[in-house]
């Protein structure tokens, strides 16, 4: 039982979503597996709830190399991973962290959209979407935008969205092949936000080399680390090349302490990470 | 508001407030009370169904939202009086004790095995990652979905 009133709408079109999402005190949903937790311990209290669900253009996906692979706001994200096998194929990073959230029942629910939306910097499934330098398909009644992913965070549970707008679908474009890994360290191995998540993503392994790198829960907001990038890139893999690199994923983190880690361990692990990423991978021996 | 739902296979009214979950509404409207609820915040799983052939956490789901959809609890399983051979895996493996987290994991499994009728330890770890029993340790758990497994080949 959630423990006060509201009323929910289920509504079937968008332009009905915009006219209920104008009434005073109303929130989007999609899964509910952020927004009913929250209002079960009345962290929110709308008055209206506008249950995205039911309209059938948010549920569609699309891939191609020249459009990227476009996800409608209220696709599952299993039903991402296990009905498009363009997600491994093509984003194999973005797939490995949606594989990280929650359990599989919450993921019979959760929605990509709703991840970012909720704009946690837990969110696992934003650090692999900036490396892949995804957009967001805002729309409201006044007509849409693109926004960038990087550009879409204003600090913990804060976004650039603006009342009455949604995020109508999130699109990643395609450059080339990627190789990667998001690693994830949490207290207990599944059902768990991170304490810290890394998305290490090459683009192109075998031409260009472009290795980029995003983190979760080591600041305000989800982060890419820029400058580490702009070092690495042309340089080889070498000891003192990748001790620089790391030390620059670090300098790009500013974490605190939580329940779920202190701010020295994160700290620590940004500069870990990077590197053990890249050992796995085969592509770095020292250690880390 | 009155919403139609069909629970293990029948057709029901049930008149339901926006701030019910579904969970709330199976257990305390209409007496259905193998999904328990643990946490109520989708991280125990005692609450897990399949909904509309998913598996999901019932705590999580408006009641207002499920109006039509199809329900699976533990109950749905026993058919003409006899257990499910998934029950009685668990049974054979002694994979519970007080019982409380165990509709939910059978109904965990029932997902699992539905998808993916051989699952490795990973695939069934991965696929009960999120229920959780707190007597009796996981060895027993896994065994039963096994043999679960093994049995329904068999019967198939
Ligand atoms: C047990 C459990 C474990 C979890 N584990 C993880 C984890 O490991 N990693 C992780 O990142 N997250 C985790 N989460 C959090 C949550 O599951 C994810 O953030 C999920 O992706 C949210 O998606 P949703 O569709 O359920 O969003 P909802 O809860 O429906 O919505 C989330 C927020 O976004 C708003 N919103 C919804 N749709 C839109 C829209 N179209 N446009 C604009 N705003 C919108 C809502 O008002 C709400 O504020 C977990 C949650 C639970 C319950
Ligand atoms: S009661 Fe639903 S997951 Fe715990
Ligand atoms: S048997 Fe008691 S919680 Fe699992």
């Amino acid at each position: 039982m959630i423990p006060f009133r509201f009323s929910y709408h289920k509504p079937s079109s968008l332009s009905e979503a915009f006219e209920i999402l104008s009434e005073d005190g109303a929130v989007p949903m999609l899964g509910g597996t952020d927004l009913v937790v929250k209002m079960r311990a009345k962290r929110v209290t709308p008055k209206v709830v506008v249950d995205l669900k039911f309209i059938d253009e948010l549920h569609n996906v699309s891939f191609s190399e020249d459009e990227g692979l476009v996800i409608g706001a209220a696709v599952t994200m299993n039903e991402l991973i296990e009905d498009f096998a363009v997600v491994k194929e093509r984003f194999p990073v973005f797939y490995q962290a949606i594989k990280k959230v929650g359990a599989y029942q919450t993921r019979n629910r959760a929605t990509v959209a709703g991840n970012i939306a909720n704009s946690s910097p837990a969110a696992d499934s934003v650090p692999p979407l900036l490396t892949y330098n995804a957009k967001v398909k805002v729309v409201s009644a006044d007509g849409e935008r693109l926004v960038e992913l990087k550009d879409f965070f204003t600090g913990p549970g804060r976004n650039v969205l603006k009342p009455g707008e949604i995020i109508h679908s999130i699109i990643v474009p395609y450059e080339s092949p990627s190789i990667g890994m998001y690693y994830k360290i949490s207290r207990i191995k599944a059902v768990d936000l991170s304490t810290i998540g890394v998305a290490l993503t090459i683009i192109d392994p075998d031409g260009k080399r472009d290795i980029r790198v995003a983190l979760a829960s080591v600041a305000p907001t989800p982060v890419r680390a820029f400058k580490a990038e702009d070092y690495i890139r042309d340089k080889e893999l070498s000891a003192s090349s990748v001790e620089r690199f790391a030390e620059l994923v670090q300098e790009s983190t500013s974490p605190i302490t939580d329940a779920r880690g202190s701010k020295e361990y994160r700290w620590e692990m940004a500069k870990v990470l990077p590197k053990r990423i890249l050992r796995e991978l085969g592509l770095f021996e020292g250690v880390a | 508001m009155t919403i139609t739902l069909n629970v293990n296979g029948k057709n029901v009214q049930v008149d339901v407030q926006p701030n019910e979950t579904l969970l709330d509404v199976l257990r305390n409207k209409l007496y259905i009370t193998g999904p328990k609820e643990g946490c109520g915040n989708g991280e125990c799983g005692a609450c897990t169904i399949l909904y509309n052939g998913k598996v999901v956490n019932s705590c999580l789901v408006l009641a207002l939202e499920a109006d039509g959809a199809e329900i699976l609890t533990i109950e749905g399983l026993t058919k003409d009086g006899r257990l499910h051979p998934i029950q009685e895996a668990f049974i054979e493996e002694n994979a519970f004790q007080c019982g409380f987290c165990t509709p939910g994991f059978v109904i965990s499994t029932k997902a699992l095995l539905d998808r993916n009728p051989n699952p490795s330890n990973e695939d069934i770890i991965e696929a009960l990652a999120g229920n959780l029993c707190r007597c009796t340790g996981y060895q027993t758990i896994l065994k039963a979905v096994k043999r679960a497994a093994e049995k329904l080949g068999v019967e198939k």
